[in-house]
Protein backbone atom coordinates (compact mmCIF):
# COMPACT_ATOMS: atom_id res chain seq x y z
CA UNK A 1 0.00 0.00 0.00
CA UNK A 2 1.35 3.05 -1.14
CA UNK A 3 -0.09 6.96 -0.84
CA UNK A 4 1.22 10.11 -2.83
CA UNK A 5 0.48 13.15 -2.72
CA UNK A 6 0.73 15.79 -5.52
CA UNK A 7 -1.27 19.08 -5.46
CA UNK A 8 -2.64 20.75 -8.69
CA UNK A 9 -3.30 24.31 -7.74
CA UNK A 10 -5.30 24.91 -4.38
CA UNK A 11 -6.44 20.62 -4.56
CA UNK A 12 -4.26 17.99 -2.71
CA UNK A 13 -4.41 14.86 -4.13
CA UNK A 14 -3.63 11.52 -2.56
CA UNK A 15 -2.96 8.61 -4.99
CA UNK A 16 -3.63 5.23 -2.87
CA UNK A 17 -2.08 2.34 -4.43
CA UNK A 18 -2.16 -1.28 -3.40
CA UNK A 19 -4.50 -2.81 -0.96
CA UNK A 20 -6.56 -0.80 2.03
CA UNK A 21 -7.32 -3.08 4.54
CA UNK A 22 -6.59 -3.76 8.07
CA UNK A 23 -2.30 -4.31 7.58
CA UNK A 24 -2.59 -1.10 6.03
CA UNK A 25 -5.27 1.12 7.12
CA UNK A 26 -3.52 2.48 9.90
CA UNK A 27 0.00 4.26 8.06
CA UNK A 28 -2.75 5.21 5.40
CA UNK A 29 -4.89 7.25 7.93
CA UNK A 30 -1.82 8.82 9.20
CA UNK A 31 -0.92 9.93 5.60
CA UNK A 32 -4.53 10.81 4.85
CA UNK A 33 -5.66 12.71 7.92
CA UNK A 34 -2.17 14.12 8.03
CA UNK A 35 -2.72 15.63 4.54
CA UNK A 36 -5.84 17.42 5.56
CA UNK A 37 -5.27 21.48 5.49
CA UNK A 38 -7.02 22.77 8.96
CA UNK A 39 -9.13 25.51 6.93
CA UNK A 40 -11.38 24.84 3.51
CA UNK A 41 -9.28 21.76 2.76
CA UNK A 42 -10.09 20.19 -0.94
CA UNK A 43 -8.53 17.12 -1.51
CA UNK A 44 -9.10 14.00 -3.77
CA UNK A 45 -8.62 10.52 -3.19
CA UNK A 46 -7.45 9.09 -6.74
CA UNK A 47 -8.38 5.07 -6.26
CA UNK A 48 -7.69 4.19 -9.55
CA UNK A 49 -4.75 2.10 -8.61
CA UNK A 50 -6.05 0.80 -5.32
CA UNK A 51 -6.97 -2.57 -5.59
CA UNK A 52 -8.85 -3.53 -2.70
CA UNK A 53 -10.65 -2.18 0.35
CA UNK A 54 -11.60 -3.46 3.68
CA UNK A 55 -14.01 -2.32 6.57
CA UNK A 56 -10.88 -1.17 7.90
CA UNK A 57 -9.73 1.10 4.55
CA UNK A 58 -13.78 2.47 4.26
CA UNK A 59 -13.44 3.64 7.93
CA UNK A 60 -10.10 6.08 7.64
CA UNK A 61 -12.01 7.26 4.03
CA UNK A 62 -15.18 7.82 5.88
CA UNK A 63 -12.95 9.60 9.21
CA UNK A 64 -11.26 11.96 6.38
CA UNK A 65 -14.65 12.81 5.30
CA UNK A 66 -15.90 14.04 8.26
CA UNK A 67 -12.81 15.90 9.50
CA UNK A 68 -12.51 17.76 5.94
CA UNK A 69 -16.66 18.44 6.65
CA UNK A 70 -16.22 19.89 9.76
CA UNK A 71 -13.28 22.16 8.23
CA UNK A 72 -15.45 23.39 5.88
CA UNK A 73 -13.51 21.88 3.26
CA UNK A 74 -14.73 19.57 0.34
CA UNK A 75 -13.49 15.77 -0.68
CA UNK A 76 -13.92 13.71 -3.88
CA UNK A 77 -13.05 10.38 -4.74
CA UNK A 78 -12.08 8.88 -8.03
CA UNK A 79 -11.39 5.87 -10.46
CA UNK A 80 -13.11 3.21 -8.71
CA UNK A 81 -12.27 -0.23 -10.05
CA UNK A 82 -15.01 -2.56 -10.22
CA UNK A 83 -14.27 -4.44 -6.80
CA UNK A 84 -13.62 -1.00 -5.32
CA UNK A 85 -17.29 0.27 -6.45
CA UNK A 86 -18.68 -2.67 -5.38
CA UNK A 87 -17.66 -2.78 -1.50
CA UNK A 88 -18.67 1.06 -1.77
CA UNK A 89 -22.37 0.07 -3.10
CA UNK A 90 -23.03 -2.85 -0.53
CA UNK A 91 -21.55 -0.88 2.33
CA UNK A 92 -23.70 2.39 1.68
CA UNK A 93 -20.53 4.34 0.92
CA UNK A 94 -21.69 5.45 -2.87
CA UNK A 95 -24.35 7.43 -1.92
CA UNK A 96 -22.61 9.46 0.71
CA UNK A 97 -19.18 9.96 -0.95
CA UNK A 98 -18.69 12.12 -4.17
CA UNK A 99 -17.50 9.98 -6.76
CA UNK A 100 -15.91 11.02 -9.75
CA UNK A 101 -14.96 8.73 -12.99
CA UNK A 102 -11.03 9.92 -12.71
CA UNK A 103 -9.41 12.77 -11.96
CA UNK A 104 -9.09 15.25 -14.76
CA UNK A 105 -13.03 15.09 -14.10
CA UNK A 106 -12.30 15.42 -10.14
CA UNK A 107 -10.08 18.24 -10.54
CA UNK A 108 -12.49 19.93 -13.12
CA UNK A 109 -15.06 19.36 -10.43
CA UNK A 110 -13.37 22.29 -7.80
CA UNK A 111 -13.07 25.45 -9.55
CA UNK B 1 -20.14 -35.29 -1.12
CA UNK B 2 -18.33 -32.51 1.56
CA UNK B 3 -15.60 -31.47 0.29
CA UNK B 4 -14.16 -29.49 2.85
CA UNK B 5 -10.85 -27.52 3.66
CA UNK B 6 -9.69 -25.70 6.89
CA UNK B 7 -7.19 -22.95 7.42
CA UNK B 8 -5.80 -22.10 11.19
CA UNK B 9 -4.83 -18.79 12.01
CA UNK B 10 -3.57 -16.51 15.08
CA UNK B 11 -5.31 -13.56 16.08
CA UNK B 12 -3.06 -11.41 14.39
CA UNK B 13 -3.53 -9.00 11.70
CA UNK B 14 -0.18 -10.34 9.90
CA UNK B 15 -2.09 -14.01 9.32
CA UNK B 16 -4.86 -11.82 7.42
CA UNK B 17 -2.89 -12.55 3.91
CA UNK B 18 -2.30 -16.43 4.72
CA UNK B 19 -6.33 -16.40 4.71
CA UNK B 20 -6.69 -14.08 1.82
CA UNK B 21 -4.36 -16.61 -0.61
CA UNK B 22 -5.66 -20.06 0.96
CA UNK B 23 -9.31 -18.73 -0.10
CA UNK B 24 -8.02 -17.93 -3.55
CA UNK B 25 -6.43 -21.46 -4.00
CA UNK B 26 -9.71 -23.10 -2.73
CA UNK B 27 -11.44 -21.13 -5.67
CA UNK B 28 -9.55 -21.47 -7.85
CA UNK B 29 -9.02 -25.38 -7.37
CA UNK B 30 -12.83 -25.77 -7.29
CA UNK B 31 -13.27 -22.82 -11.01
CA UNK B 32 -15.39 -20.54 -8.58
CA UNK B 33 -16.27 -17.72 -10.77
CA UNK B 34 -14.28 -14.69 -9.80
CA UNK B 35 -17.27 -12.69 -8.55
CA UNK B 36 -17.98 -15.17 -6.68
CA UNK B 37 -14.87 -15.73 -5.33
CA UNK B 38 -14.53 -12.01 -4.43
CA UNK B 39 -18.01 -11.73 -2.50
CA UNK B 40 -16.42 -14.98 -0.25
CA UNK B 41 -12.78 -13.76 0.46
CA UNK B 42 -14.10 -10.26 1.04
CA UNK B 43 -16.76 -11.97 4.01
CA UNK B 44 -13.96 -14.07 5.50
CA UNK B 45 -11.59 -11.71 5.87
CA UNK B 46 -14.15 -9.40 7.46
CA UNK B 47 -15.16 -11.97 9.61
CA UNK B 48 -11.43 -12.92 10.66
CA UNK B 49 -10.37 -9.50 10.88
CA UNK B 50 -13.72 -8.50 13.55
CA UNK B 51 -12.52 -11.97 15.63
CA UNK B 52 -8.86 -10.07 15.70
CA UNK B 53 -10.01 -7.06 16.48
CA UNK B 54 -12.82 -7.45 18.57
CA UNK B 55 -12.81 -11.08 20.32
CA UNK B 56 -10.12 -10.89 22.69
CA UNK B 57 -9.82 -9.35 25.69
CA UNK B 58 -6.40 -10.56 26.54
CA UNK B 59 -3.16 -10.18 24.52
CA UNK B 60 -2.79 -13.85 24.34
CA UNK B 61 -2.16 -16.17 21.45
CA UNK B 62 -5.47 -17.55 19.88
CA UNK B 63 -6.62 -19.99 17.13
CA UNK B 64 -8.97 -19.03 14.49
CA UNK B 65 -10.37 -21.83 12.68
CA UNK B 66 -11.70 -21.16 8.59
CA UNK B 67 -13.08 -23.81 7.07
CA UNK B 68 -14.34 -24.01 3.77
CA UNK B 69 -16.59 -26.55 1.69
CA UNK B 70 -19.01 -26.74 -1.27
CA UNK B 71 -22.08 -28.43 -1.04
CA UNK B 72 -25.78 -28.81 -1.72
CA UNK B 73 -25.31 -26.01 -4.68
CA UNK B 74 -23.23 -23.62 -2.37
CA UNK B 75 -20.04 -22.64 -0.66
CA UNK B 76 -19.91 -22.75 3.15
CA UNK B 77 -17.77 -21.00 5.16
CA UNK B 78 -17.23 -21.16 8.84
CA UNK B 79 -15.10 -19.28 11.50
CA UNK B 80 -14.22 -20.82 15.01
CA UNK B 81 -12.81 -18.62 17.52
CA UNK B 82 -13.09 -18.91 21.48
CA UNK B 83 -13.27 -15.42 22.03
CA UNK B 84 -15.59 -13.86 23.86
CA UNK B 85 -19.36 -14.71 22.66
CA UNK B 86 -20.16 -12.45 19.82
CA UNK B 87 -22.93 -12.62 17.34
CA UNK B 88 -22.73 -10.29 14.20
CA UNK B 89 -26.48 -11.39 12.99
CA UNK B 90 -27.71 -9.87 16.50
CA UNK B 91 -26.40 -7.11 15.36
CA UNK B 92 -28.72 -3.96 14.54
CA UNK B 93 -27.55 -1.71 11.25
CA UNK B 94 -28.90 1.90 11.11
CA UNK B 95 -30.31 2.06 7.68
CA UNK B 96 -27.92 3.49 5.63
CA UNK B 97 -27.31 7.33 6.06
CA UNK B 98 -27.54 9.98 3.46
CA UNK B 99 -24.77 12.45 4.53
CA UNK B 100 -21.43 12.15 5.79
CA UNK B 101 -21.59 14.09 9.38
CA UNK B 102 -24.50 11.33 9.81
CA UNK B 103 -22.45 8.35 8.51
CA UNK B 104 -21.85 5.87 11.37
CA UNK B 105 -17.98 4.59 11.27
CA UNK B 106 -17.79 1.36 12.76
CA UNK B 107 -20.27 -1.83 11.41
CA UNK B 108 -19.25 -1.76 7.70
CA UNK B 109 -17.50 -5.11 7.35
CA UNK B 110 -20.91 -6.68 9.10
CA UNK B 111 -23.03 -4.92 6.31
CA UNK B 112 -20.48 -6.38 3.67
CA UNK B 113 -21.44 -9.59 4.84
CA UNK B 114 -24.95 -9.28 5.08
CA UNK B 115 -25.04 -8.10 1.37
CA UNK B 116 -22.87 -9.94 -0.20
CA UNK B 117 -24.23 -13.84 1.52
CA UNK B 118 -27.33 -15.46 1.20
CA UNK B 119 -27.55 -16.95 4.50
CA UNK B 120 -25.38 -16.72 7.81
CA UNK B 121 -25.41 -18.79 11.13
CA UNK B 122 -24.33 -17.81 14.61
CA UNK B 123 -23.77 -20.38 16.92
CA UNK B 124 -22.01 -20.58 20.41
CA UNK B 125 -20.62 -23.91 21.37
CA UNK B 126 -18.41 -25.41 24.42
CA UNK B 127 -17.04 -21.48 24.72
CA UNK B 128 -16.60 -21.11 20.72
CA UNK B 129 -18.20 -18.49 18.73
CA UNK B 130 -19.51 -20.48 15.08
CA UNK B 131 -20.11 -17.93 12.49
CA UNK B 132 -21.00 -19.83 8.99
CA UNK B 133 -21.32 -18.04 5.83
CA UNK B 134 -23.47 -18.90 2.87
CA UNK B 135 -23.13 -18.15 -0.51
CA UNK B 136 -24.94 -19.95 -2.93
CA UNK B 137 -24.02 -21.11 -6.33
CA UNK B 138 -25.67 -20.98 -9.93
CA UNK B 139 -27.23 -24.06 -11.35
CA UNK B 140 -24.75 -25.77 -13.52
CA UNK B 141 -25.98 -25.27 -16.60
Amino acid sequence: MEAIETRHGGTVVIEARGRLDSNTARSFEEKLLGAIAPADPVMVVDCSQLDYVSSAGLRVLLMAAKRVKAAKGRLALCGLKPHVQEVFDVSGFSSIFVIHPNRAAALAAFP
Amino acid sequence: MLDETKLALRNDDADLPRLNDWVEQFGRRRGLAHDRLFEIKTCLYEAVANVIAYAYLDHHPHQIEVRLAIADGAVIATVEDDGQPFDPLAVTLRPPEQTIELAQIGGRGILMMRQFMDRMRYERRDGHNLLTLIRCLPEPS
